[in-house]
């Protein structure tokens, strides 16, 4: 009788314990990575494999090595992406594509059927992956839209731009990254 | 002529409710709102005001016109918002945990419970009486209850 009661509470504590210690992981990791952007530490972007807005196919970090990248997450309910969105295309058009800077919009914490909405409202004509379920942007510690990272040539972020970017921001970040070779 | 306007009218009759049947709402909003989670606040759908809030709250009220039950409603948003949108855990995986603590700790108390009570049954505590120095009860001792007669005696014959 003792020993089934020790053995109850030993359980119960172990449960509890565990779920305190994932909150706790989970919520220290959360918003590490654009700190330590910020901070100019160059940290590796946590990886994702995520399927196109448009159900066409998936793209993952892997596929990014190589090239100088522009993360945007963005969501259709939030006003300041509607500001930045055209913005974005602009520069994906002019300056990302015709220098291979690949430029991938992350719509997180949405419905799908409104972001399909909101990119076609807004010509976005740059590839766009759908983060179902937001965990994504949780492990990249996004807190607010919209959220922007440039990476190296090898997945670390040179620069985090909590809100809507500018273009000379945007520009100089995507220098840093090219000239890290 | 006349009888087949009145069929015509006959059948929009017989269709007219049903169809409106269809689309009756199968649920409240107030029902949902509160077993739904705000993604971006972390908080109840009922408690939040956020742009996503609103939004979902939208989409629901949409599907809600169009005769979705409760339950359609939440896996379309589960489908889409993954299921920490659902304001309790699914039973399933990590999220059982959540449903497993809860019953674990009820059930330690209870055993804890039951074991004080067959440990107080199986060892009772004296009685109250046989404590020595209580109020209104015997110390155990002749020799110390015969000092104590004599000496209240004593004090009695002092005060008169």
């Amino acid at each position: 009788m003792k020993r089934v009661l020790v053995i109850g509470v030993a359980v119960s504590l172990l449960a509890l314990g565990a779920i305190l210690v994932r909150a706790v992981v989970d919520a220290s990791d959360a918003r590490g990575f654009p700190a330590q952007a910020a901070a100019g530490e160059l940290p590796q972007a946590p990886p994702f494999d995520l399927e196109t807005l448009d159900g066409s196919g998936r793209v993952s970090s892997e596929d990014l090595r190589g090239s100088v990248a522009v993360i945007n997450f963005w969501a259709s309910w939030c006003d300041p992406c509607k500001d930045e969105a055209p913005l974005i295309e602009d520069l994906w058009r002019t300056e990302g594509e015709p220098n291979g800077v690949v430029f991938l919009g992350i719509d997180t914490q949405d419905l799908r059927e409104d972001a399909r909405e909101f990119a076609e409202t807004y010509g976005l004509t740059y590839p766009l992956v759908y983060d179902e379920g937001g965990a994504v942007a949780r492990q990249w510690g996004v807190g607010a839209f919209p959220e922007t990272f440039v990476l190296d040539r090898e997945g670390r972020a040179v620069a985090w731009f909590p809100g809507v970017v500018t273009a000379e921001g945007l520009r100089e970040a995507i220098a840093k990254a090219e000239a890290r070779g | 002529m006349i009888r087949r306007l009145a069929l015509v009218a006959l059948l929009l009759a017989l269709v007219a409710p049903s169809g409106a049947l269809a689309a009756e709402p199968q649920f409240r909003m107030s029902d949902i709102e509160s077993e739904l989670m705000c993604p971006t606040c972390q908080s109840r759908l009922d408690m939040s005001y956020s742009p996503a809030a609103d939004r979902i709250r939208a989409f629901i009220e949409e599907k809600r016109q169009l005769g979705w039950t409760e339950q359609e409603v939440k896996d379309a948003l589960v489908a889409d918002f993954g299921p920490a949108v659902l304001a309790a855990p699914p039973a399933e995986g990590f999220g059982l945990v959540a449903w497993i603590v809860p019953l674990l700790a009820v059930g330690g108390a209870l055993a804890i419970l039951v074991g004080a009570v067959v440990l107080w049954r199986r060892h009772p505590p004296p009685p109250r009486a046989a404590v020595a120095g209580a109020p209104g009860g015997s110390v155990g001792d002749p020799a110390i209850e015969a000092r104590i007669d004599a000496e209240l005696a004593a004090l009695d014959d002092a005060e008169r």
